[in-house]
């Protein structure tokens, strides 16, 4: 599962480019077209943790190592993640949409799907559905 | 029964005339009554089912189940089936049962226009109900679980059953407890709308 090469390599017809990092302890990724840029701290005023915004995590397990810089209709802002950052190209036969159940009950309205790393869920996030200001 | 055929109690009938009301009895038999297939099972102890033509596959227990961080405890996560990704949910939240402590089965059920896998606790039967032998679901049956419930089911004690419970129970009263037929179309919509 999750073969995906990193770099620039890859089919776009066949492979996603995606942002893999982490959220806490959980694997999380978002479709790299989203990603504007990524520093090792936040520097803009609009800022949010991962783990917070994406799992509504109410006790934070880890302090953000990296900041990924996203657009919404606001303008650019920055998500904490923790974890290795890397970019890959994901096979398409991989991503698996989200079953409706999950869809449906999941705290993140941006939820769009999966992957199956090495017996572990990657949550598969719209980075242009993401913000800041999103209450879950 | 003709009035022809209509004696006197104390006059013996003839063969004759029994061959005769035989011949008449014009009645009709259904040997073929309307059935609805049903896959029976057990959550918490209480007997339930499900239409079989909602039930898709029944799967052993013990598939690998990936736990998705960021849903509710009655979704346990997703199961890589033959290439796709199902959920995994279970009833008991929903039908305000005390949580499962085996890994059971898991029945994977299209209802709503949703699919997903359903964790029971134990199999018991897949079988023909006739339509005539549901019952409506009774008012005294709990507010929680009267939403999903498509009818009852009391099946019928063969006198095989009810010598062997006999012999089990030293000869004590035979009593079968009603099934529950549930309707899958309002457990997932329940469930989508947050419920359970």
């Amino acid at each position: 599962m999750e073969s995906g090469t990193p770099g620039p390599a890859s089919d776009s017809a066949t492979h996603v480019a995606l942002v893999l990092f982490s959220a806490g302890y959980t694997l999380a990724a978002i479709e790299a077209r989203h990603v504007a840029g990524l520093t090792k701290s936040a520097h803009l005023s609009r800022c949010a943790n991962a783990e917070y915004l994406l799992l509504n995590a109410q006790l934070l397990n880890k302090a953000p190592t990296h900041w990924l810089t996203l657009q919404d209709a606001q303008g650019a802002w920055q998500l904490g993640v923790s974890g290795d950052v890397a970019l890959a190209h994901i096979p398409i036969t991989e991503l698996f949409p989200l079953p409706s159940l999950i869809a449906a009950r999941h705290v993140s309205p941006a939820l769009r799907g999966l992957t199956l790393a090495n017996q572990t869920v990657r949550l598969l996030f719209d980075g242009g559905a993401l913000s800041p200001d999103l209450t879950l | 029964m003709t009035d022809t055929h209509q004696q006197r109690d104390d006059q013996p009938i003839s063969l004759e005339d029994a061959l005769a009301r035989q011949g008449n009895d014009d009645r009709i038999i259904d040997v073929e009554e309307p059935c609805q297939q049903w896959v029976l099972f057990r959550l918490a102890g209480q007997r339930f089912a499900l239409p079989g033509k909602a039930v898709n596959e029944i799967l052993s227990g013990d598939q690998p189940v990936y736990f998705v961080p960021g849903l509710p405890a009655s979704t346990e996560g997703v199961i890589h089936l033959r290439g796709n990704i199902e959920s995994v949910v279970t009833l008991h939240a929903l039908l305000d049962l005390p949580p499962a402590e085996q890994t059971g089965m898991l029945l994977i059920v299209s209802a709503a226009g949703i699919r997903s896998a359903v964790r029971i606790d134990y199999l018991d039967d897949v079988c023909d109900i006739p339509i005539s032998a549901l019952k409506p679901a009774p008012d005294t049956l709990s507010s929680q679980l009267m939403p999903y419930v498509a009818a009852l089911w009391q099946p019928e004690v063969t006198p095989q059953e009810r010598k062997c419970v006999k012999e089990e129970t030293n000869g004590g009263s035979v009593e079968r407890t009603a099934i529950v037929l549930l309707d899958p179309d309002a457990l997932f919509n329940a469930y989508q709308q947050g419920l359970g």
